[in-house]
C-alpha cells in the first residue's frame, strides 16, 4: 500500500466527505444554530434549549449543528432549518418561543413560515416556489465575498471531519508538494499583506524568517484582538479554528519552524476552547506532532492565553508576554523574524493572515491576487458596528469604498451619518467627505487613519466628536504599557486636555497642546501603539475642527453629550404632551399639563438622557446653555 | 570585527558592526542626551531623549537602539530634534515635581536656605535631596524647555517608602527610566524590581506589592547608584549632597575584602560605593550601606578617657600613655593579656603581637578566632592554606556550598554563583535550614544541625560509589544524595564553605569530612570566614602559638629569624594556647577593636581601644581607635590575596590606629624597635621577616604559609558564646532590623 502523506491524506479526506454527504442527505432535519459568542450573547443557548425541548415534545429527532457566526450579528440568534430534500432556510432573531413555533410548523405541518424566514441557501427555483429570498441576496450579504469566512456558519467547528470535507488541509498538502520555497513563491504571487493592520508583505516576512539563522524557529498567531468593537479574529477562531491552524502549519513548513503558538485573549473563552479541541483533533488524525502524515515535517501548536493587556497585540510585547515577562514592547531592530521568541527567529502573523493561507495554497496565488484592488489583493474581514443599521462581521474585497460598506452593507444610519472610525482606538475618524475613499492600506494611511485589524465603528449625529476622541484616548491611556515617555505621559495629557474641553473650560491654546503632544507622540513613541495612539485626536481635529471650536468658543456640544455644554429643552411645536418624559424623569425636572407642551426645569435636570430616549417625537433637544441671572437665596 | 563607515553630524567615521549609533557617537565624543541609557545595561529605549535624524528615514529613531549601518548619515542635533527633546522633557516633568526648576527663589536657595529642608521629598521644592545631582535637572538645564512652561504636574501621591534602614524610595520622583530594574536583573541576576500597574499608573515596584525583604532584595544598592533622580536615595547620605572626595579602599567587614570607593565630604565618610559596579559587581549591604554608619558611629570616642568613680575624665594621649606605661611596667608578663580584633589590619596585628612579645615578654596575645572556631581551628587553617580566589567559579562545572547563606552578607558570592549556573554549572548546597541559595540550587541537602558531617561523609561515599545504601538516611535522603553525587562527579569542582559551617558546633568533624571529600574529588576548596582579616592575623602571628609568618611557636628556624630581627629573645613557650583560659591571672587586660568580657574581676585593669563600651562592661581606660577609613593599612583575604586601603579622612577626634598607640606606649616604656611613623615602615619590617610579604607595594597574589597545625590544637569549647556573634551587630542598627525580618 502506498503510504505517502498524500495517500494518507486522501484517505482522511474521503472518510470525512463520506460522513459529510451522509449528514447532508440524512433523512432527519438539520438545524444550524449560530452559537458563536455573538449568538450566545443574543440568547442562542436559550434557543438551543427550546429547540431540544420542542423536538422532545413533538417526538422528532434532528441533527443540531452549533456553527459559527455567519455575519449579520444584528439578526442573532440565527437558526437555520434544512429539511430533507429542501435547501437550508434561515430565520432571524429566533427567541425560544419563535423557535418552538417555527419547528412545530415545519416538522408537524410542513409549513416553512416564509414570513419569519429571512433567506434560503438554495437556487432561484426555490425562491419562486417558497416565496423566500436567497440568504446571500440580502443587502448586507450581497456585496460581500466570502473567502476567509467561507466555512463560518456552515460547518461545526468542533468536528475536524467537517472541515476536512470542505477541502480542509488540502492547502497544507499543496504546500507539502510545492516545498517551502514554492509556498513562499505562491504567497508572493498572491500579493497577501499582513492583516494585522500595517500591511507588510507577508512573503517578505517569511523570506527574512526563513533566511534567519537559528537552531529553532517559531510561528506565532496573534489572536490578541484588543480593539474595542473588533471581533473578526474571535469569530474566525470560533467558527473555523482549523483554517487558522492549517495556515500556521503552512507557515511553519515554509519557514522551517517546529513549534507554533496561538496567543489568544483569555477574554475569548469559547475561542480558546475551540482551539484546544481543534488541536487535539489534529493530533488524533496525525496532522500535528512528530512527522506529520509521514512527511518528515514535525510541528506542534500550543495555545497561550493573554492576560488582557491591549499592548500585547504589539508583536514584541506579545513575545515578551509569551516568554513570561511583562508585556512591554521591545525596541526594533532586531525584528522578531530575526530574533524573537527566546532569541530565535519567530514568524508572527495575524489570525486572519493565517486564515487566508489555506485558500491561497488551495486556489493559487494568482486567483487570490485577482480579488481586491492592485497592490491590495484579496479580501478583508471587518466588524461593522456602531450606529449602522446592519451590524456584524463582513468580508469584502479590498478597495471597496467606505460608502459601499457603510450604506450598502451596513444599511446606513438612522440619524444622519457623521463619521466612521476605522482601525480601532489607534485609527482615525473619517468624515462623510471620505466616504468614497477605497478601503486599502495606502488610502487609509493617507487619510490619517490606519487599516488596523478591521474595526469599523459607524457614528451618527448623536455622537460628540470631542467625546469620541476622549473615549479612545482614555482607552489608550489606561492600556499604555507605561514604558516610553511620549505614550505614557502624552496620552494622559491628551486626555486631560480633551476632558478640559468637554468640561467647557477649553481655551484656544489647548488645541496647540493637542497638536504638539500628538506630534511628539507620533514621532518619538517606542512602538506602533504609541505612535498611532493620537490618531483619533489628529483626525478629528483635521476633519471636525468646527466641533472643537464650538466646544471651546461657543461653549456648546451640538451632539448633546458633554453635559457641561448644553441644556435640554422641549420644542413646544413637537411636544404632544404625552407625559412619557415625566414618567421617566428621576429628578422631577419635567412639568406640564396633559396634552400641553411640557417644560424642563434646567436647574433640576441632571441630563441623564432618559427623557430623550423616551420621547417618540424627538421633541427634546440639547441647546446651548442660556445664562440666567443667579437667583436670590433667602436664608 | 567588521568596520563600517558612517557620518555623524557631517563627520565621516569608522564604526564597528554591531555597535549602536549612541555607542559610536559617544566614542567619537558627540553628545546625545540620554536618561534611560546606562553603560553596559541593555538598551531600553524608554526615555526617547536620544532621538536622532537618519537621512532617508522620515522617523526619528533612538540612537541607543539603532544599530549602525554602512553609509548611514546621522544628525544628532537639529531644530526639529531640539523641539522634540524639549517636548519630551516637558512631558517627563509633568510626572516629576518640578519646583526645583521653576521656584522663584531657586537662585538664592543655596545661600540663604529660605526653604524648609526635607519637605522637598514630597513637595519637590528646591531642597530635593538630589538637588544638584539630578540627571533630569541637568538635562533640563542643558536642553531647555523651548521657552515654554512645563505641563501641570500629575502628582502620583505615593507614600515615600522608608520601611528599610538602607535607602528611601520616593516613587513620586521616578521617571521610569528602568535603570534600577535592569541593573537588578542584569547585574545582580535578581528580579526584585519590576514595573507594576500600567498606563499612567505604571510604576517601579516589587511584584504583588511585597516589601523588599519578601521580594528577595539583598540590599546591594546597585539600583540606588544608578537612579538618575531622587527616587532612590541612600538614607545615610540623603542630605549630604555631592561628595567632595573619593578614595579607593577595601571593606574589612568580612574575609572577601571587596574593593570599594569611599565618598567623603568635609572630612567625613558619607557613602561607600562598589569599586566598579558594572565590572566587578555590587557590594553586599554591609559594605554598601554599613560603612558610613560604622565609621561615623555616635559611640566612637574622640579622646582618651579614664574612669573615675562613676564618671570619665578626659586625658591627653601623653597622660594616657604615661598612665598605661606605669600600669604595664608593674605588670608581670604572665599577668598581661592583649586581645585584638581579627578584622584589624596587618599592621595593627603585627605591632600588637610584637608589643606583647617584646615589651610585655609574653605570648598572651590573641584574637577571638581561636575561641570562635574551637576544636575546628586547625582545620580552618588547613583549609585557608589551600584556598584560592573565587575566580575558580568562572570555570567550575559544579559547585558545592556548605553552610553558606548569601542572602545579605557575602551576597556578592551569590551573584557569581548565579553566573556560574547560567553558564551551565550545577549547584548543590548543604545546610541546616532553607536559605537563599536553595531557591535556585540544583540539589539542596538539608541536614539536621550537628549532622552535616555525616552527610558530607555519605556524600563522599556516594561519589566514590562506595555507599552502603543504608544507615541513618531515609529513602528520599538517599535519592537526594545520589542526585547530588551525580552533579558533583565532575571537574573542575569547587567547594565553598560558608561561615556557618566554619563556626558550627561540630566544625572539626565537618571540616575534616569536607577535606576528605575534596581530596577524593580533587576539588578546589574555598573557605569564606566572616572575619575581615583571619588570614592576616595568622600571618602576623597574633596568636599565642603562632609566630610572624604564620609559623608555629616551636619552629626553630623562624624563632631564630624573629629573634634576629627583633634583637631580643622570645619569651618561653606558654603552656596554654587558649587565651581566655588565662583570664583568671590577668592584672592588665588590653582589648583593641573588641569589647572586654562582662565577667572580669574588679582587680583587672582593663584598657580598651574601641567604641564606648556597653553598659555592662567595665573599662578603666578608654582609648579612641582610628577606623580603616582613617588609616593606610593592608588586609589579607580568604584566598591569601593582599588588599590595601587608603585613608579617606583624617582620624575622628584624637583617634589613633592601634599600631600608633602601641608604639607610643612602647616608647614611653623605653622599648626599642617601635619607632615606626607610617604603615610602610611596618610593612618593610614584616617583609624582612616574612619573605614575599610585600612586593613593590602592589596588591599581589600571596601564598599563605602557616606553620604546622598540630600546635594549635587542644582548645576547649568557648564559654564566651557572646563573642560568636558577628561584631557588626554591635554597630549597625540596620542589622538588628534585618535579623528581626528573618
Amino acid at each position: 500500500m502506498n503510504d505517502s502523506p498524500f495517500s494518507r491524506f486522501n484517505l482522511l479526506q474521503r472518510q470525512a466527505q463520506k460522513k459529510w454527504v451522509a449528514l447532508q442527505n440524512s433523512p432527519q432535519p438539520l438545524i444550524y444554530l449560530g452559537a458563536a459568542s455573538c449568538g450566545r450573547a443574543a440568547g442562542a443557548m436559550l434557543t438551543l434549549q427550546a429547540i431540544q425541548e420542542t423536538l422532545e415534545e413533538i417526538n422528532r429527532s434532528a441533527h443540531i449543528l452549533q456553527v459559527g457566526c455567519i455575519g449579520p450579528c444584528y439578526l442573532e440568534p440565527l437558526m437555520d432549518l434544512q429539511l430533507p430534500g429542501l435547501p437550508r432556510i434561515s430565520y432571524a432573531r429566533v427567541s425560544p418561543e419563535k423557535a418552538k413555533r417555527i419547528l412545530r410548523a415545519a416538522l408537524l405541518e410542513g409549513d416553512l413560515s416564509p414570513k419569519l424566514a429571512i433567506g434560503h441557501f438554495g437556487d432561484d427555483a426555490f425562491t419562486q416556489q417558497s416565496g423566500i429570498g436567497r440568504f446571500f441576496d440580502l443587502p448586507m450579504l450581497k456585496p460581500q465575498v466570502r473567502v476567509i469566512l467561507r466555512n463560518c456558519g456552515f460547518i461545526d467547528p468542533q468536528d475536524i471531519d467537517q472541515y476536512l470535507a470542505q477541502d480542509g488541509y488540502a492547502g497544507f498538502i499543496q504546500a507539502l508538494q510545492k516545498g517551502p520555497l514554492g509556498v513562499i513563491e505562491e504567497v508572493k504571487q498572491s500579493g497577501l499583506r499582513g492583516r494585522g493592520g500595517a500591511g507588510f508583505p507577508t512573503y517578505k516576512k517569511w523570506e527574512i524568517c526563513r533566511a534567519a539563522e537559528g537552531e529553532k524557529k517559531f510561528v506565532i498567531c496573534n489572536a490578541d484582538e484588543g480593539d474595542p468593537g473588533a471581533f473578526m479574529n474571535r469569530s474566525l477562531l470560533e467558527g473555523d479554528p482549523h483554517a487558522v491552524l492549517e495556515g500556521m502549519l503552512i507557515a511553519g513548513f515554509a519557514i522551517g519552524a517546529q513549534q507554533g503558538f496561538v496567543y489568544v485573549r483569555a477574554e475569548y473563552p469559547l475561542a480558546v476552547a475551540r482551539l484546544r479541541q481543534a488541536i487535539q483533533q489534529m493530533r488524533q488524525v496525525g496532522l500535528l506532532g512528530e512527522d506529520i502524515l509521514g512527511s518528515g515535517f514535525s510541528f506542534d501548536i500550543e495555545v497561550k492565553e493573554g492576560a488582557g493587556a491591549f499592548v500585547c497585540g504589539e508583536e514584541t510585547a506579545l513575545i515578551a508576554s509569551l516568554e513570561g515577562e511583562r508585556g512591554m514592547p521591545r525596541p526594533r531592530p532586531p525584528f522578531p523574524a530575526e530574533k524573537g521568541y527566546r532569541g530565535y527567529p519567530t514568524l508572527i502573523n495575524n489570525t486572519e493572515t493565517f486564515g487566508i493561507l489555506p485558500n491561497i495554497l488551495r486556489n493559487g496565488g494568482q486567483w487570490f491576487s485577482q480579488l481586491g484592488s492592485p497592490g491590495n489583493s484579496g479580501t478583508k474581514t471587518f466588524s461593522l458596528v456602531g450606529k449602522a443599521r446592519h451590524t456584524g462581521l463582513i468580508e469584502v474585497p479590498l478597495g471597496m469604498t467606505l460608502r459601499q460598506i457603510v450604506f450598502d452593507i451596513g444599511g446606513g444610519t438612522i440619524k444622519p451619518f457623521k463619521a466612521v472610525q476605522t482601525g480601532g482606538p489607534l485609527g482615525g475618524c473619517l468624515s462623510a467627505a471620505h466616504l468614497d475613499t477605497p478601503v486599502d492600506y495606502e488610502n487609509m494611511r493617507a487619510s490619517g487613519s490606519i487599516m488596523g485589524s478591521g474595526g469599523l465603528i459607524v457614528l451618527d449625529e448623536s455622537t460628540c466628536i470631542v467625546d469620541l476622541a476622549r473615549y479612545f484616548l482614555t482607552f489608550s491611556k489606561s492600556e499604555s504599557c507605561g514604558k516610553c515617555t511620549p505614550c505614557r505621559v502624552g496620552t494622559r495629557i491628551l486626555v486631560e486636555t480633551l476632558e478640559k474641553i468637554s468640561r467647557g473650560e477649553g481655551e484656544m491654546e489647548d488645541l496647540d497642546v493637542l497638536y504638539k503632544v500628538a506630534d511628539t507622540m507620533q514621532r518619538t513613541a517606542l512602538c506602533g501603539g504609541g505612535q498611532t495612539a493620537p490618531n483619533p485626536v489628529l483626525t478629528t481635529l483635521k476633519y471636525f475642527l468646527n466641533e472643537y471650536l464650538t466646544h471651546i468658543q461657543g461653549r456648546y456640544c451640538p451632539a448633546a453629550v458633554c453635559t457641561a455644554l448644553f441644556e435640554y429643552r422641549i420644542i413646544a411645536e413637537k411636544c404632544t404632551g404625552c407625559g412619557r418624559c415625566v414618567q421617566v424623569c428621576s429628578s422631577g425636572a419635567v412639568h406640564g399639563e396633559k396634552k400641553e407642551p411640557h417644560v424642563i426645569d434646567v436647574d433640576k435636570c441632571i441630563k441623564c438622557r432618559a427623557c430623550v430616549e423616551a420621547c417618540k417625537f424627538d421633541a427634546i433637544v440639547g441647546v446651548p446653555i442660556s445664562y440666567r441671572q443667579p437667583q436670590e437665596v433667602t436664608l | 570585527m567588521t568596520t563600517l563607515r558612517m557620518t555623524i553630524d557631517g563627520r565621516v567615521l569608522e564604526v564597528e558592526k554591531g555597535e549602536t549609533v549612541l555607542q559610536a557617537a559617544r566614542r567619537y565624543g558627540f553628545y546625545i542626551p540620554t536618561l534611560c541609557d546606562y553603560a553596559h545595561l541593555t538598551p531600553h529605549g524608554s526615555c526617547r531623549l536620544c532621538i536622532v535624524e537618519v537621512e532617508g528615514s522620515p522617523k526619528t529613531p533612538t540612537a541607543c537602539t539603532t544599530p549602525v549601518e554602512e553609509g548611514m548619515v546621522v544628525r544628532t542635533h537639529s531644530p526639529r530634534l531640539q523641539a522634540l527633546r524639549s517636548e519630551i522633557l516637558r512631558l517627563l516633568l509633568s510626572e516629576h515635581p518640578v519646583s526645583c526648576l521653576i521656584c522663584p527663589e531657586q537662585d538664592h536657595c543655596d545661600e540663604c536656605m529660605i526653604t524648609l529642608r526635607k519637605s522637598g521629598v514630597t513637595t519637590g521644592c528646591r531642597s530635593c535631596s538630589k538637588d544638584g545631582l539630578c540627571e533630569l535637572q541637568e538635562l533640563v538645564a542643558r536642553i531647555g524647555l523651548d521657552g515654554q512652561p512645563p505641563y501641570p504636574v500629575f502628582y502620583r501621591g505615593y507614600a515615600v517608602e522608608k520601611g528599610d534602614p538602607f535607602f528611601d524610595r520616593d516613587y513620586n520622583l521616578c521617571i521610569l527610566c528602568g535603570r534600577c530594574l535592569r541593573v537588578c536583573e542584569e547585574l545582580h541576576f535578581a528580579t526584585t524590581l519590576t514595573y507594576v500597574e500600567r498606563g499612567n499608573r505604571t510604576m517601579v515596584g516589587t511584584a504583588f506589592g511585597r516589601n523588599h525583604v519578601e521580594a528577595g532584595c539583598s540590599f546591594c544598592g546597585a539600583c540606588v547608584e544608578v537612579c538618575p533622580t531622587g527616587a532612590l536615595v541612600e538614607k545615610y547620605s540623603k542630605w549630604d549632597g555631592r561628595a567632595d572626595g573619593e578614595v579607593e579602599s577595601i571593606c574589612p567587614l568580612c574575609s572577601l575584602n571587596c574593593e570599594l570607593r569611599l565618598l567623603t565630604k568635609k572630612g567625613r565618610v558619607i557613602s561607600s560605593l562598589p569599586y566598579d559596579l558594572l565590572g566587578q559587581g555590587p557590594l553586599c549591604l554591609a559594605g554598601r550601606f554599613g560603612i558610613p554608619e560604622l565609621v561615623n558611629h555616635p559611640h566612637r570616642l574622640k579622646v582618651p578617657q579614664l574612669r573615675e568613680g562613676n564618671g570619665w575624665r578626659h586625658l591627653t594621649w601623653e597622660e594616657a600613655a604615661q598612665l598605661l606605661a606605669e600600669k604595664l611596667f608593674n605588670c608581670p608578663p604572665e599577668n598581661f593579656g592583649l586581645l585584638i580584633s581579627d578584622s584589624s589590619s596587618n599592621e595593627d596585628l603585627y605591632i600588637a603581637q610584637k608589643f606583647a612579645r617584646v615589651v610585655m615578654r609574653t605570648h598572651q596575645v590573641s584574637t577571638l578566632a581561636a575561641e570562635r572556631y574551637g576544636k575546628g581551628f586547625p582545620q580552618v587553617i588547613a583549609l585557608l592554606k589551600q584556598s584560592v580566589s573565587l575566580q575558580a567559579l568562572n570555570t567550575a562545572r559544579a559547585v558545592l556550598c556548605v553552610g553558606l547563606d548569601t542572602r545579605y552578607l557575602q551576597a556578592v558570592v551569590e551573584t557569581r554563583l548565579v553566573q556560574a549556573r547560567r553558564r551551565g554549572a550545577k549547584l548543590v548546597t548543604l545546610h541546616t535550614r532553607p536559605h537563599s541559595l536553595s531557591l535556585f540550587a540544583d540539589e539542596e541537602l538539608l541536614a539536621a544541625p550537628g549532622q552535616e558531617a555525616d552527610w558530607m561523609n555519605e556524600l563522599t561515599r556516594y561519589v566514590q560509589g562506595k555507599s552502603s545504601g543504608g544507615g541513618a538516611f531515609s529513602k528520599e535522603k538517599r535519592a537526594a544524595l545520589e542526585r547530588a553525587a551525580r552533579y558533583l562527579s565532575t571537574s573542575p569542582l569547587v567547594v565553598l564553605i560558608g561561615s556557618e559551617a566554619l563556626e558550627s558546633v561540630k566544625n572539626k568533624t565537618l571540616l575534616q569530612a569536607i577535606q576528605e571529600f575534596a581530596n577524593a574529588l580533587h576539588a578546589i576548596v574555598v573557605p569564606l570566614p566572616a572575619q575581615g582579616n583571619l588570614s592576616g592575623s595568622l600571618m602576623m602571628g597574633a596568636f599565642p602559638h603562632v609566630l610572624p609568618g604564620g609559623f608555629g611557636l616551636d619552629d626553630e628556624n623562624q624563632r631564630q629569624k624573629v629573634m634576629g630581627r627583633w634583637s631580643t629573645p622570645l619569651p618561653a613557650i606558654s603552656t596554654d594556647p587558649l587565651f581566655w583560659r588565662q583570664r583568671g591571672k590577668f592584672r592588665v587586660l588590653m582589648t583593641i577593636g573588641e569589647n572586654p568580657p562582662p565577667d572580669l574581676p574588679d582587680s583587672v585593669f582593663v584598657v580598651t581601644q574601641h567604641l564606648h563600651p556597653p553598659a555592662d562592661r567595665r573599662v578603666d581606660l578608654l582609648l579612641p581607635l582610628a577606623t580603616f577609613s582613617e588609616s593606610n593599612a593592608s588586609w589579607i583575604d580568604y584566598a591569601g590575596v593582599m588588599h590595601v586601603g587608603h585613608a579617606a579622612v583624617p582620624p575622628y577626634g584624637e583617634a589613633l590606629p592601634a599600631w600608633q598607640m602601641l608604639c607610643q606606649i612602647a616608647r614611653s616604656m623605653g622599648a626599642r624597635g617601635f619607632d615606626f611613623t607610617n604603615a610602610e615602615e611596618i610593612r618593610a619590617e614584616i617583609t624582612r621577616m616574612v619573605s614575599g610579604f610585600w612586593e613593590g607595594g602592589t596588591v599581589d597574589r600571596f601564598n599563605l604559609t602557616v606553620g604546622s597545625d598540630h600546635k594549635l590544637r587542644q582548645p576547649l569549647p568557648s564559654l564566651e558564646l557572646e563573642y560568636l556573634s558577628y561584631p557588626l551587630s554591635h554597630w549597625v542598627q540596620g542589622w538588628q532590623w534585618l535579623q528581626l525580618q528573618r
